[in-house]
């Protein structure tokens, strides 16, 4: 995050003319820095996708797409416009085809009419459903956007540091770490010391207020997971804060989170304790082995430490085997 | 509180009335209505049967009946809007070509007009001691104010678009008592169009202080985080698809933590990769407006077609900062005047003036508290009826 500039604000508000002069200020050092290309316009065009191309949209994009098309398309209408290429006889064809037509109104009129009925309805339905599932979509992703806030309510950030260094040894080698959910800023560190790229999936930014800039990217956990490609990532660092208080969500995301590492891809799930020294039932040493396993993940291991007020963790440790 | 006289009983005549119609005109006569009425001052409302401005089609009952405590009479709306020859001329005003005068008024007739309407008007019209008509473009201003220039005043909503050009609008415009306008910059329109001479006065619209509260919208919607909000029609004439084409390419260009969020009325065409980010919420009530308003980090209009932008002073209100198409010589006068946002006129403008206040939240509270000043000192209703009463001549 760019360091917040100073302002002096005097009289009944922002001098606009100072405003559209800082603006262009940007502008022009934007442009020179290249960063304004022609190429990104091109990206934004939304795509026209052949019918046969659909199936590469995810199921929710697809209904959105077919919904649009056949909420534009739903009436069936016989108003094209009759043409000839004979010239001489254009009138004289031109005119047969009228009757024609007439005659061909008369005789599939009412079936047109029923048809057009048709097509609205289910076009009408098709829209209901698209409703509903944009809606589900959205509340689900906010739930998980909630339960990060939550999460990270709860987390002190300066109080993880063998939970970092432990990360970092287990996960050295890995090129692109990838950590999802809250996270503290020393595990971020602490993987940028040992030279991995380290990628933040989390929506809020509330830690690297005074920190290092992070890259990030805006995304639930489970949402992510489910969004990236199969086979794709070296290694993923979980923090048990991204399904806390949600059992079924422990099992999900490290289901997906199998299915997303690369074939011996590393993934290290950090727990902590409840001030008590105890652990959240589905969230002990025992159950987090078994749910890693259960989910494919070979050399399961768990290393436990003590740090400041006498709190416990432990690091649950698992290897996506290698393809046979 | 301005009291208003006794013998002051106008009478608005608005193509579409309601409190569910989206519609700057419509708006704006049903505060103006509303408030009127509020000071004691008897007011009714002549208005069509029609909800759609697309359809024009007869969606309320006729008669008499009570909004709000103000008397609304609605007629049956005549329209010949789905006929292919007068969609073919409208086609040809839009891009600017002149038609002949024939049909121009054929046009103007055919969109919408209400024959018991001006029956009512004719028959009952010397009972009201001012009538005022808008917006500029309809049958019912057209032939309305035909019929008691005398007292008629027209409030035009002008926009600069070619329907403002046609003869039969300028006859309109000048055969009246007076015209009112919402902003300096549609006055100065006006006299582009008409010529200096006009008989006109800036009035507005009146704001009371809204009661808002942004936590209730987080609890009510499934949207998190900051949050850029467009409020009003979805249509291609309001520039929704530019501004959804300017947020994408932003996202694409930065990966912001930003989302986008449009309420109000009509089709908008969402772009199926950018479903997570864009959310059409449609139709809110009075209270959820507000709450979203409030819960906004920064308000976008970039429609170029604003006589006044009631959404706009709206964001204000609730102390959010604005971005506003600089070629709306309306909108981008409020920001001037107010100091209250910032104008673009291309993408890198609208990027750049977006990216200031996200990494600058003290710029972005000083400019939403601008023009939340400038709205209240501006546009309080003591203020915006003062200059209705002298713009009506009414004591």
């Amino acid at each position: 995050m760019a360091a917040e500039m100073r302002f002096i604000f005097e009289g009944s508000g922002i001098d606009p003319e100072w405003l559209a002069t800082e603006i262009q200020k940007r502008v022009e050092e934007r442009r020179l820095s290249g960063l304004f290309t022609h190429q990104v316009e091109s990206k934004l065009e939304t795509p026209l996708i052949p019918d046969q191309e659909t199936q590469r949209l995810s199921p929710i994009e697809q209904l959105h797409f077919s919904t649009e098309r056949a909420l534009s398309n739903w009436e069936v209408t016989p108003a094209y416009p009759i043409a000839t290429q004979k010239k001489l006889l254009a009138p004289v064809i031109i005119f047969l085809k009228r009757i024609l037509r007439l005659w061909a109104r008369i005789a599939v009129g009412p079936i047109i009419r029923r048809q057009s009925i048709f097509n609205r309805d289910v076009s009408s339905a098709l829209d209901a459903v698209r409703k509903e599932a944009l809606a589900r979509k959205a509340r689900e992703r906010a739930d998980e956007e909630d339960l990060c806030y939550l999460a990270e309510c709860m987390t002190d950030p300066w109080e993880t540091a063998q939970f970092s260094e432990e990360c970092a040894r287990l996960l050295k080698g890995s090129n692109v770490i990838f950590i999802l959910g809250p996270s503290p800023r020393s595990l971020v560190e602490t993987l940028e010391r040992e030279g991995a790229n380290v990628v933040r999936v989390f929506s809020s930014d509330a830690w690297n207020i005074g920190g290092a800039e992070y890259k990030k990217l805006r995304e639930a956990p489970a949402m992510f997971l489910e969004r990236i490609s199969e086979n794709s990532l070296e290694a993923l660092v979980i923090p048990e804060l991204a399904f806390w208080l949600r059992p079924e969500k422990l099992m999900r995301i490290i289901r997906m989170s199998y299915l997303a590492l690369k074939y011996g891809g590393r993934i290290a799930i950090f727990v902590r304790s409840f001030a008590n020294g105890s652990f959240c039932p589905w969230c002990s040493p025992d159950v987090m082995v078994r749910a890693l396993e259960k989910a494919g993940f070979s050399k399961v291991e768990i290393k436990s430490f003590n740090y400041e007020k006498a709190n416990k963790g432990f690091i649950a440790h698992g290897q996506k085997p290698p393809e046979d | 509180m301005n009291s208003v006289s006794s013998d002051f009983s106008p009478l608005f005549v608005v193509p579409r009335y309601g409190e569910d119609i989206v519609g700057g005109a419509e708006e704006l006569a049903r505060r103006f209505a509303e408030e009127l009425l509020r000071r004691g001052t008897p007011v009714t409302v002549a208005t069509t049967c029609a909800r759609d401005h697309h359809t024009w089609s007869n969606h309320y009952p006729e008669g008499s009946h009570l909004i709000n405590g103000v008397r609304v009479i609605r007629f049956k709306a005549e329209t010949k809007i789905a006929d292919h020859e007068i969609g073919r001329i409208g086609q040809i005003i839009a891009s600017g070509e002149k038609v002949d005068e024939k049909d121009e008024k054929r046009w103007l007739l055919s969109v919408v007009s209400s024959p018991d309407l001006i029956e009512f008007l004719r028959l009952e019209g010397r009972a009201f001691s001012h009538i005022i008509l808008l917006p500029y473009l309809y049958g019912t201003t057209y032939l309305g104010a035909q019929i008691y220039p005398e007292k008629s005043y027209i409030i035009p909503c002008l926009h600069d678009e070619p329907y403002a050009y046609l003869s039969s609008v300028r006859e309109t415009l000048l055969s009246v008592k007076g015209l009112i306008f919402n902003s300096n910059a549609e006055m100065s329109l006006a006299k582009n169009i008409l010529g200096e001479g006009i008989q006109g006065s800036v009035v507005g619209l009146g704001f009371s202080r809204p009661r808002y509260d942004a936590a209730a919208f987080f609890n009510r919607y499934p949207i998190r985080g900051d949050f850029i909000l467009y409020a009003g029609r979805r249509e291609e004439g309001k520039q929704t698809p530019l501004l959804i084409r300017y947020f994408r390419r932003y996202l694409l260009e930065t990966g912001g933590d930003l989302s986008l969020v449009l309420i109000g009325s009509g089709k908008v065409g969402i772009p199926y990769d950018s479903l997570a980010v864009i959310h059409d919420l449609g139709m809110l009530t009075q209270r959820e407006k507000w709450d979203c308003y409030a819960a906004s980090f920064v308000f976008c209009q970039p429609s170029v077609n604003e006589s006044f932008s009631i959404v706009l002073l709206e964001s204000w209100l609730c102390g959010k900062p604005c971005i506003v198409n600089g070629q709306c010589a309306v909108t981008a006068d409020h920001v001037r005047r107010s100091g209250g946002g910032i104008a673009f006129n291309n993408y890198e403008e609208f990027a750049e003036g977006l990216a200031l206040l996200l990494e600058n939240r003290s710029l972005a509270y000083a400019l939403g508290e601008a023009g939340r000043r400038y709205v209240l000192s501006e546009y309080n209703w003591d203020s915006v009826i003062a200059r209705l009463k002298k713009a009506l001549g009414v004591p």
